[in-house]
């Protein structure tokens, strides 16, 4: 069994030095770029809307993260993935398409690995502009079955990172039917395929909406007030041995606009989990050793309790 | 002269909205199908009767295909393939890349192709687009439907598209103005703007319906108003200042919507490369009624003066 690697978010040099400490294999972030007040290339808006912490970092700190990744074996990837964009120019002066590639070149310059892309219209604009390097196709293009994948192929990609919800057996049967690198979410999901959800959030809005489709609702009818949209699954953890299983190259977790703190123990325990699954250790004896080296109630309590399992049930899925 | 369509989507029954007198002078094209869920589609065996109703009723047939995973994905080829084989003239609405390149490929896409609007966005299907935009100085562009992109134009119409769904929300509309110059039919729902499509649907959960045995159970919508966000952990009440629609939804099977009030000036000026949609799961709505009417008064009066 290959050894997975864990693909971890970073917003600061300080997060990149806390993510390979913990043991992430690879990393993804972004740069300050001249784009928009709020919005930026990288699929986020500057800011949580959480706590204002930024999700994107100066370019000289970049620069430095991404010096800091390879010096310790670490690749990094550009996210270049925003989904919703177009070449208008109503006003004559957005030149948002000539930035973007622009952007791109920075961070090729910067020494990234790969730049991840969400819109089928920059992964063409970028080709057009004869940029062949490595791409990640971001969740955001939506491959939920093996011919998107072959479609993306054609335009030269290297990863792909697939949508959520998905059973087991179709992400191996994926990992077999093509020759690219796949990626799946390790930590965290979303209730709706990402590129198709309007329910924006994290994008330092006035309006509070926090997570929308973690959000209680009233039901108009009865009244009800529930959290009928949320459908998310979180945690992979027990399932890692099957997940290393699949043959996938790596898991993603998500959190740009988190604790730094927070995303880097969510990452050691991964990194943990996939050592220990190594050695030859049990699921059931990994756990034990986790519970046992750290605090991991929160954890139980957040996860385990509210049976919020990645790939492990697969009810209610179309 | 615009067109009206009427997406049917429990297409069990098509031949009662054919026979009824309300939509008898109204609508041109009638669609089966569904943007979101696999299980709504016919059957090959079905389609050919369902397409023949619709044409023998002097009605344009038009097909609505989801996104799908590999296990289904064969049941879209056998529906476009057998209709390849009838011969049937009918549109197609697309919204999976996967299914656009292998149809291409197997050389069954019919001459009309949309692009669905679960591929084609904007940012105004956020309910609170205006305040993500309100500081960006080019907002009219950031807005604007995410296919009217010049590079994603030429590289579809090479994969056989011909034209877009969408929502038809106000501030998106330059965008739809720019891709009917280059030729591309828009198909604008009316009234309804899809917010956003899941996989593992919210709506069966809910209900407790098990997957492929939910169609009947699935074809009307569940109203909710958010009332408490979540920053994942906790929650508090959404204390905004805001319009309290902008927090109404309706789930309808793994897609939810919104409502969206209608406007008259956006039917006028509309030529003959624009359809309007409008849903058979609205039909309760007042605001359908009102859609109607206003078709009739912008268009059919017009002619018959």
């Amino acid at each position: 069994m290959k050894k997975l690697l864990i693909k971890a978010p970073i917003n600061s040099i300080y997060s990149t030095e806390l993510q390979i400490e913990s043991g992430a294999g690879e990393l993804y972030g972004g740069f300050e770029f001249d784009y928009g007040h709020s919005m930026t290339f990288s699929g986020r808006a500057k800011k949580s809307c959480f706590d204002n912490r930024k999700t994107i970092m100066p370019y000289q700190d970049f620069e430095t993260a991404v010096r800091i990744a390879h010096d310790n074996g670490v690749k990094v990837e550009l996210v270049a993935n925003l989904p919703h964009f177009n070449d208008c120019n109503f006003s004559g002066n957005n030149d948002g398409d000539k930035k973007y590639i622009e952007y791109i070149k920075m961070g090729i310059d910067a020494g990234v690995d790969r730049v991840i892309v969400g819109d089928l219209g920059n992964l063409i604009r970028l080709r057009a502009a004869g940029i062949n390097f490595p791409v990640t196709a971001s969740t955001f293009l939506t491959c939920l079955n093996k011919k998107t994948i072959k479609f993306l192929e054609e335009m030269h990609i290297e990863k792909v990172v697939l949508p959520h919800t998905f059973s087991l057996e179709e992400i191996t049967e994926i990992v077999t039917d093509t020759k690219i690198k796949v990626e799946i979410f390790g930590h965290f999901g979303c209730s709706f395929l990402e590129s198709t959800c309007g329910l924006l959030h994290v994008n330092d809005e006035r309006l509070q909406t926090g997570i929308p489709c973690r959000a209680k609702f009233i039901i108009q009818s009865s009244g009800e007030e529930i959290s009928i949209l949320d459908v998310n699954e979180d945690c992979s953890l027990c399932l890692l041995d099957e997940v290393m299983k699949t043959g996938v190259e790596s898991i993603k977790t998500i959190g740009r606009d988190l604790d730094p703190m927070f995303m880097a123990a969510i990452t050691a325990v991964y990194a943990k989990t996939i050592d220990y699954i190594l050695e030859g250790k049990s699921i059931q004896e990994i756990l034990e050793i986790i519970s046992d080296e750290m605090d991991f109630g929160m954890w139980e309590n957040t996860f385990c309790k509210e049976k919020r399992c990645k790939y492990m049930w697969n009810n209610y899925i179309i | 002269m615009a067109k009206l369509e009427l997406h049917v989507r429990n297409y069990k029954l098509l031949y009662k909205y054919i026979t009824e007198d309300y939509f008898k002078y109204e609508i041109d094209i009638i669609s089966v199908g569904d943007e979101g869920c696999i299980f709504h589609m016919p059957s090959s065996k079905e389609i050919i009767s369902i397409f023949n109703t619709i044409i023998n009723a002097g009605l344009q047939p038009k097909l609505i295909t989801p996104k799908v995973v590999d296990i289904h994905f064969e049941k879209i080829m056998d529906l476009l393939q057998t209709l390849v084989n009838n011969h049937l003239d009918y549109q197609l609405v697309i919204n999976d890349f996967g299914v656009l390149y292998e149809a291409y490929n197997r050389k069954i896409l019919p001459s009309q192709v949309f692009v669905g609007r679960s591929l084609s966005r904007t940012l105004e299907d956020t309910p609170w687009h205006f305040l993500l935009l309100e500081n960006e100085e080019f907002s009219d562009d950031m807005i604007s439907n995410t296919m009217a992109d010049y590079s994603k134009y030429k590289f579809l119409k090479n994969y056989g598209i011909t034209g877009i769904e969408t929502s038809l929300l106000p501030e998106a509309m330059r965008g739809l103005a720019r891709i009917q110059k280059w030729g591309w039919k828009i198909n604008c729902h009316l009234a309804n703007c899809a917010v956003a499509f899941a996989r593992k649907c919210a709506y069966a959960k809910h209900k407790n319906l098990e997957i492929g045995n939910c169609v009947n159970h699935c074809h009307e919508s569940i109203d909710i108003t958010m009332s408490q966000y979540s920053n994942g952990i906790d929650y508090q009440p959404c204390h905004n200042q805001l319009d309290k629609k902008l927090l109404d939804f309706n789930l309808l099977g793994n897609v939810l919507y919104r409502r969206i009030e209608m406007q008259e000036e956006w039917l006028i000026d509309a030529d003959e490369n624009i359809t309007f949609v409008i849903h058979d799961y609205d039909l309760e709505k007042s605001d359908l009624e009102h859609i109607i009417n206003t078709f009739r008064r912008t268009y059919h009066e017009e002619i018959t003066n």
